[in-house]
């Protein structure tokens, strides 16, 4: 046996851990960490006042209790139906526009100062004026979602379509291709990772919009009745609410991965 | 001083039959005709030039091979040749008409072969086609037919990414076939391959060129692979990059890897050509 682990420490530098066996820790790992979080908070209990911090046990009733009572549905269906909306056209505009900028390089010499401006200002500042402009209103929280998840995915789209590898681009032109045929056969599929990038964040930071926005300028809405129940010391529901919102962000990023996977299972693979 | 050692070296290995650079004697009808064509990169603190004014001339359904160490420009010439360079200076010729920035008569191979991963096999063959605007049904069919041409035609709906390197460099020969071109440009295309796999691709290429007629330039470093390959072997050196010579390769044909090592001319030529690059070369300047 000693010659045997001898022969294993000349031959093959380190044993890796089988498949089988890195998929089961995968998956036990986190629930492990999960469950060590959620025994350190029962305990905090003991300490720290429970309207402060509730306990698992706590938001898992009460989470149980606005589900089935329904005292959450309306304010969930509004804010995902906002969500949606707003994302569908942020999203969108956000590829087209990438698409048109990463094209034309004098477009983008114009446009990007502005772009990136933009892009590094922290958005909320725009609330007061979108509620000047359209009050108090879904409009204003809908185009907050908008603004959010817009400029992720017109700069990783306009990037992508500049960082198509060179190599791609060659075998298009050495066979030939007309700059439209060059476009739409290799520089649009070749730049799709990128959209995914961009698209995969700006759903997340759409929810961040969605949250944020009915904070400010609503009296409806998950995050209304995250400022209403946090008044109110009902911790409890403030953290089952905390756990929808980011189950939500959460279903975004699964949803754009599953797209990628099904339908461009290449980006994985060729890599 | 180099030049001795060369004539020292040359007294073991007979020099090979030079064929006369610019090729209007040989009575052969030139495929492309270079003259003068010189190419400079601008560098930070250095500019490269990677070629100066080479003139040759490659004949009609010749095999080329252009062999040189790095540097010496081989690559730069094949990208000028597709257009994806353009020369400072000179002109190239195709058939005779002057050529500025490629020809769709052309077709070119690469060494890390990109083919497009979000297309499958026989959709990467068919990508020259769709450029030619060849209606669908006869570019799936014209792809299929060099796809069996490659021995690959079981593997044409797969992604690209599922084959091995071989089998890739296989689709990428395919790819440029496709469009029937009258000149096959390779960019050290097995340069990335194991040796097995290397040897069984030089045979295909060998066959396929011989079976086809068309017209193949070549770039390698591999001496071995440019004499078994080549009716021609342009010789190049670095720093300028030029070419120096062109050296025939009097094997009979069909050659074997086994032939092509033993054989005492190809063993002369070899070491002649090993001479011609080596550190000697290198210290000629």
């Amino acid at each position: 046996m000693s010659a045997a682990a001898g022969l294993r420490r000349q031959g093959a530098p380190r044993r890796r851990i089988p498949l089988a066996d890195r998929r089961v820790t995968a998956i036990v790992a986190p629930l492990v960490v999960a469950s060590a979080i959620l025994g350190a908070w029962e305990l905090t209990g003991l300490y720290v006042n429970r309207v402060l911090i509730s306990s698992p046990q706590g938001v898992a009733s009460s989470l149980y209790d606005m589900l089935r009572q329904g005292t959450i549905n309306g304010a969930l269906w509004i804010s995902v139906r906002e969500l949606y909306l707003g994302l569908a056209i942020g999203l969108a505009a956000g590829v087209v526009l990438g698409i048109v900028i990463g094209r034309y390089a004098l477009l983008d010499s114009i446009f990007s100062p502005f772009i990136n401006v933009a892009n590094a200002t922290p958005l909320n500042v725009l609330i007061p004026l979108l509620i000047l402009w359209v009050g108090i209103s879904a409009e204003a929280r809908v185009l907050f979602v908008v603004l959010i998840s817009f400029f992720p995915v017109l700069l990783n789209t306009a990037g992508g379509l500049r960082n198509v590898s060179r190599g791609y681009v060659e075998v298009g032109q050495v066979l030939g291709l007309s700059e439209r045929q060059l476009l739409r056969k290799v520089i649009l599929p070749g730049a799709v990772p990128y959209m995914f990038a961009g698209i995969r964040l700006g759903s997340a930071l759409g929810v961040i919009g969605m949250i944020v926005g009915e904070m400010e300028v609503s009296n409806v809405g998950v995050g209304y009745l995250l400022n209403f129940y946090g008044e109110g010391f009902q911790t409890g529901n403030l953290l089952g609410l905390v756990f929808i919102a980011s189950l939500i962000g959460v279903l975004n990023v699964m949803v754009v991965r599953g797209i990628q996977k099904r339908w461009f299972s290449w980006i994985d693979a060729a890599r | 001083m180099s030049d001795d050692m060369r004539a020292g070296a040359g007294a073991g290995a007979p020099a090979p039959a030079r064929t006369q650079i610019l090729d209007g004697a040989a009575g052969q009808a030139g495929m492309l005709e270079y003259a003068g064509i010189c190419k400079t990169f601008p560098g930070a603190g250095r500019t490269v030039v990677a070629l100066h004014q080479v003139t040759f001339t490659v004949r009609r359904g010749e095999f080329l091979s252009l062999v040189g160490p790095s540097g010496c420009g081989k690559t730069t010439l094949l990208r000028i040749t597709s257009g994806l360079e353009i020369a400072d200076e000179g002109t190239l010729a195709l058939e005779g008409s002057i050529l500025s920035g490629g020809s769709q008569d052309m077709a070119y191979v690469f060494q890390d072969i990109n083919l497009l991963p979000w297309r499958s096999v026989i959709k990467n063959v068919e990508l020259g086609l769709e450029a030619r605007r060849v209606p669908k049904a006869e570019r799936r069919e014209r792809a299929m037919r060099v796809l069996e041409m490659v021995g690959l035609a079981d593997v044409a709906g797969v992604p690209p990414y599922t084959l091995s390197g071989g089998m890739q460099q296989r689709v990428g020969v395919a790819r440029a076939l496709a469009v029937q071109p009258k000149v096959l440009l390779m960019d050290e295309p097995f340069g990335q391959l194991d040796n097995f796999t290397r040897e069984a691709l030089q045979v295909d290429i060998a066959e396929l060129w011989e079976k086809l007629g068309t017209t193949i330039v070549f770039v390698t470093h591999d001496v071995d692979e440019a004499i078994f390959l080549s009716d021609r072997i342009a010789l190049f050196r670095p720093d300028p990059g030029r070419l120096t010579e062109i050296i025939d390769v009097d094997l009979p044909r069909p050659r074997t890897g086994y032939d092509v090592r033993a054989n005492r001319r190809a063993i002369e030529l070899r070491s002649y050509i090993v001479d011609h690059l080596g550190v000697g070369a290198g210290r000629a300047r």
